[in-house]
């Protein structure tokens, strides 16, 4: 059974992107269009291997995202990439101590999302 | 904002803007500031987005043909109905690459959600502040334009920040 993958992102053509890239991969994926659609998705128990998630939403960004699944507590081993415009170094930082497994900014290169989607999710050890 | 800061501004913008299209394949050159802040006649797509910092608010306008924005959209990226999504989130990327930048100097600010319309015979409502300040590139001879408007308390572009700390780059992965 192929992995399954969330894309968060509140662009269309962004989540059509990964879509496509990580189903050309062998991916499942299912897209959420904020963090609250993300959350209440992910709270309703989607076998999720991985979450690729933009940082700039509205209604939830993607660090609020991270503090309420590390408020919900049990998330600990669903790997969370960040894939945004922002660089600050600062929030870098604070996503990583929020649970984070990694950061990318965009623009999306295909081959290198791929390797850190598989890499993260061999070192977690698959679905949830 | 000195005449030197303004000038690191148009250097900025003008790398960012180049360096953004062209990694979708789209080859700008720049055409020069431009004085006037009207939009072009040919732009019938166009993206917005807010920012906001302590030292500098405003918004970034990016406009150009329908063609032009199909041109820059990638493959995974393209279908019916989602051009104003790309204008959207190319303004989106520009805005973004200019954050990074100014991070160099110190500015930091937190941005909107980008939208985009489109339409024949676009128009802004002038800009009320003094700053708004207008670039021209040129794709063939298909414009691209975009108004930096805002306006800003001090901001010094002369100097980079004490600690020399830069913002990841465009690409750029980290795993932790």
């Amino acid at each position: 059974m192929a992995e399954l993958v969330m894309i968060v992102d509140d662009s269309a053509t962004i989540r059509q992107q990964v879509k496509s890239t990580l189903i050309d991969a062998g991916f499942e994926v299912a897209e959420a269009v904020d963090g609250a659609d993300a959350l209440a998705q992910i709270r309703a128990s989607r076998h999720l291997s991985l979450v690729v998630c933009d940082v700039n939403m509205p209604n939830m960004n993607g660090i609020e995202l991270l503090e309420k699944l590390r408020e919900d507590g049990g998330y600990g081993d669903l790997p969370v990439l960040m894939l945004t415009t922002e660089g600050l170094p600062e929030l870098i930082v604070r996503a990583k101590a929020l649970g984070a497994r990694g950061w990318m900014v965009k623009p999306i290169q295909s081959e290198h999302l791929v390797r850190a989607v598989t890499k993260l999710m061999r070192k977690s050890g698959g679905a949830q | 904002m000195t005449p030197e800061s303004h000038a690191v501004l148009a250097q900025l913008m003008t790398e960012v803007t180049t360096d953004l299209f062209a990694g979708y394949g789209v080859t700008l050159t720049y055409a020069g500031p431009t004085e006037s802040t009207a939009l072009p006649s040919s732009a019938t797509v166009a993206g917005v987005m807010g920012f906001a910092g302590e030292d500098v608010r405003g918004t970034l306008l990016l406009a150009s043909t329908e063609a032009l924005f199909v041109a820059a959209t990638p493959d995974r990226a393209r279908g019916a109905g989602l051009v104003r999504e790309w204008a959207a989130e190319l303004t989106n990327q520009l805005l973004g690459r200019l954050k990074n930048q100014l991070y160099r100097y110190g500015v930091d600010f937190n941005v909107s959600t980008p939208t985009a319309l489109s339409g024949d015979k676009l128009a802004v409502a002038a800009p009320a502040s003094l700053k708004a300040c207008a670039f021209s590139f040129l794709e063939n001879e298909t414009q691209v334009w975009i108004c930096l408007d805002f306006v800003e308390d001090g901001l010094d572009l002369t100097k980079l920040r004490d600690d020399g700390s830069e913002a990841a780059r465009e690409g750029d992965l980290v795993l932790f």
